[in-house]
């Protein structure tokens, strides 16, 4: 049952007890009432009748005596005011008798009419007596008034009157008395009957109170009985035991609450569960992070290494370029070195020849004047001989054109040497010096001449352009690497014609401007996004490092805060752009500095 | 039998050819002198050449192609190299197959070995070409 519907039963029964209790005390009451209203109003209407008859008849005798006098009086005296007194008084008597004889019983009726016809004799007499007076004769009114007529009327009257009030004094006292018994009993009846009531009441009250206590009781017992399981069971939620049981079945709202309850619980429960999962996620989770922050930590390590195994790979590539270069290089070199050496050993040999020459002439000379034409002939054809079998002729020829060769054979050397060291002058990162990229170009195309010469053809299009600040072994390393590029592109093609090499420059309002394309394969899109990733290469395996154009991205965009691009969307080939910005203020002043300190600076390209 | 012979030069380089010619001036054997394989192949269309001394590095075709070309066509001449250039892992290979007589680096040394080299190459060639001829000049009954 509902603790509403408990509650509302409860204060029915309360109510229901307290109609009945209720009930019975206007049951009671009434009892009470009973004599109250009946008994003692009918006797105090006796009394109230008998003393209104007895004060009437006392009225009457009063009256009968004043009027009487004033009467007699009036006689005596002649004093008009004892008439007038007269004249009020009877009719008051009258109406007073006719009163009594109306009010009156059957008996009572009898005895005031006869008292009414004497009292109307009376008057009648009196009432001449009066006349009389008026008339001036005063002594036929006393006569009257003395006659025993009149004063055995009026004894009659006065016995009557008297018997009859002592009759209804009695009658009085009767009806006192048996109205006081009345009271008394009804009186005591009442009280009785109060006290009953009262105990009744009492009882019921007192029944009432322990009901509503029971029941309040019960019911409070049937709340919070349940109630409290609850509170306990979610204080043992409270303290963490999720899986505490509720015993509550009832089928009132606190049942209600515990089924809302337990459905809470299960959730919670389920919530829990969730909470337990995630908890273990985020358990899981801070694992994770800290295995990610310990591989982060392995990563800023491994990136601490990087970093210093990249300026040992910047110089291992380095050392890369260059060994490739080597080789060209040296080839380079070992031609013009090659004939210069040649050169120099035929020239010795010459010499020898030219001095056996001279000293055959010098013989020749000496003997001209000691010795006959004859012997001198001989002479002069076995030196005419000697000269063929030696091929002077040849080499007094051949000697300007040996000696232009080794100049230019020496020049070639000497070229390929000082753009060597012009190539990596000064090869410090920190401190940029003044540069002009046309020169870093024409430097480092003689570097790699013999790289392109065979494959490419070299189209310049170079414009003044401003100096700069930056580092010449690094911008000359980053044109080599792209130049060899398009030579090996070029190369890879194994083309019948010679392939073709643009190199542009000129320069904007804060750049300066390289393009150098090449009409050789263009790169494949899918590659064009790795082509400056560290050991991407498409070349075969020992034949790049895959680091030339990583290292290049660097130098440009990190080092000097330019721009390396590479397109290679139009038409054929591979173009790419490097972007150096010029700084004005410092490359003027460094200028300055140059032309003051440096007046035979080395003219290159 | 070496005067009769002839060795034939391939070099791109003007100076290079002019100083072997100086350089072997005294060299008894007939001595051509081209600076391209194509001039080269054209030569040995109308010449008897029995030596052939090649760079490496050169426009339009490289040393290596020619002397592939020249053990095809003309298996008895002997190839030799002269180069400045002789990292060329191409290079080994062909020495190791055998392609390559000899290899004589640049800068060379006139006055001494490298004449000597020339001409044993030319002797090379001499007896390559008598074992060959055996058969034909004994007798038969």
């Amino acid at each position: 049952m509902r603790i509403s519907q408990r509650l509302i039963l409860g204060f029915l029964a309360i109510a229901m007890w307290v109609a009945v209790v209720g009930h019975i005390s206007l049951y009671q009451l009434n009892q009470i009432s009973d004599p109250l209203s009946n008994d003692i109003p009918e006797s105090v209407k006796s009394i109230n009748k008998t003393a209104y008859l007895d004060g009437l008849s006392q009225s009457i005798r009063y009256y009968h005596e004043v009027s009487t006098q004033s009467a007699r009086n009036y006689a005596f005296t002649q004093d008009k005011r004892w008439k007038q007194h007269y004249k009020d008084i009877e009719p008051e008597l009258d109406r007073v008798i006719k009163d009594a004889s109306e009010k009156g019983g059957e008996k009572d009726r009898g005895f005031f009419s006869t008292i009414y016809k004497v009292n109307h004799t009376l008057m009648e007499m009196e009432n001449k007596s009066i006349e009389l007076v008026d008339k001036g004769q005063p002594e036929e009114a006393i006569k009257i008034l003395e006659s025993s007529k009149y004063w055995d009327q009026k004894k009659n009257f006065e016995q009557d009157i008297g018997d009859y009030v002592s009759r209804r004094g009695i009658k009085y006292d009767e009806a006192l008395s048996s109205s006081t018994r009345a009271v008394n009993l009804a009186t005591k009846q009442a009280q009785d009957l109060i006290k009953t009531s009262t105990r009744l009441i009492l009882i019921f009250g007192v029944v009432a109170i322990i009901l509503a206590i029971g029941a309040g009781l019960l019911i409070s017992r049937s709340i919070y009985v349940p109630l409290f399981e609850l509170k306990a069971a979610a204080d043992e939620i409270g303290k963490g035991k999720i899986d505490t049981q509720i015993e509550i079945t009832s089928n009132d709202e606190v049942g209600q609450l515990a089924s809302s309850f337990k459905k809470m619980l299960n959730d919670l429960q389920k919530t829990t569960t969730s909470i337990d999962n995630l908890n273990l996620e985020i358990t899981e989770r801070k694992k994770a992070e800290e295995s990610v922050r310990h591989a982060y930590e392995d990563l800023e390590k491994a990136n601490q290494e990087m970093k210093e195994m990249q300026s040992q790979l910047v110089q291992s590539e380095k050392l890369s370029s260059i060994g490739q270069l080597a080789a060209g290089v040296a080839h380079e070199m070992n031609t013009p070195v090659g004939f210069v050496a040649s050169n120099f050993e035929t020239l010795e040999k010459y010499m020898i020849k030219i001095e056996k020459l001279f000293q055959m002439y010098s013989e020749l000379i000496d003997k001209i004047e000691t010795s006959d034409k004859a012997v001198l002939l001989d002479k002069v054809d076995a030196i005419s001989k000697s000269r063929n079998e030696m091929k002077i002729d040849f080499i007094l020829k051949d000697l300007s054109v040996l000696f232009n060769d080794s100049r230019e054979g020496i020049d070639r050397v000497t070229s390929i040497v000082q753009n060597l060291r012009d190539f990596s002058r000064k090869d410090d990162p920190e401190n940029f010096d003044i540069y002009n990229i046309n020169d870093g170009i024409r430097a480092t195309l003689v570097v790699v001449q013999n790289e392109i010469k065979y494959d490419a053809d070299v189209e310049m299009e170079l414009s003044e352009v401003p100096q700069i600040l930056c580092s010449t072994g690094q911008i000359n390393q980053v044109l080599l690497n792209i130049l060899m590029n398009a030579a090996q592109a070029i190369k890879s093609q194994e083309r019948d014609d010679k392939g073709k090499i643009t190199i542009r420059t000129y320069a904007t309002d804060d750049e300066v401007v390289c393009e150098i394309s090449d009409d050789g394969p263009s790169i494949e899109p899918d590659k064009l996004a790795k082509i400056f990733d560290p050991f991407f290469t498409t070349k075969p395996v020992g034949k790049g490092t895959g680091l030339g154009l990583s290292i290049s991205y660097d130098i440009i965009v990190n080092k000097h805060k330019g721009a390396l691009l590479v397109d290679n969307s139009v038409g054929k080939g591979t173009k790419f752009t490097i972007k150096l910005p010029i700084n004005k203020k410092e490359t003027e002043k460094e200028r300055m500095v140059e032309n003051n300190e440096n007046k035979n600076c080395i003219i290159r390209g | 039998m070496v005067e009769n012979r002839t060795v034939l030069f391939v070099d791109d380089d003007e100076a290079i050819l002019n100083s072997l010619e100086r350089g072997l001036m005294d060299e008894p054997y007939n001595k051509l002198f081209t600076i391209s394989c194509k001039e080269a192949l054209e030569i040995l269309k109308r010449e008897e050449v029995h030596v052939i001394i090649t760079d490496l590095r050169m426009p339009e075709m490289s040393g290596l192609e020619f002397i592939k070309i020249i053990k095809k066509e003309y298996p008895r001449i002997i190839r030799m190299v002269l180069s400045g250039y002789s990292q060329d892992p191409a290079l080994q290979m062909a020495i190791d197959q055998g392609e390559i007589y000899i290899l004589i680096p640049k800068p060379w040394k006139s006055g001494g070995n490298f004449e000597k080299l020339i001409r044993r190459a030319v002797e090379h060639y001499n007896i390559q070409n008598e074992r060959e001829t055996i058969p034909q000049r004994i007798p038969r009954d």
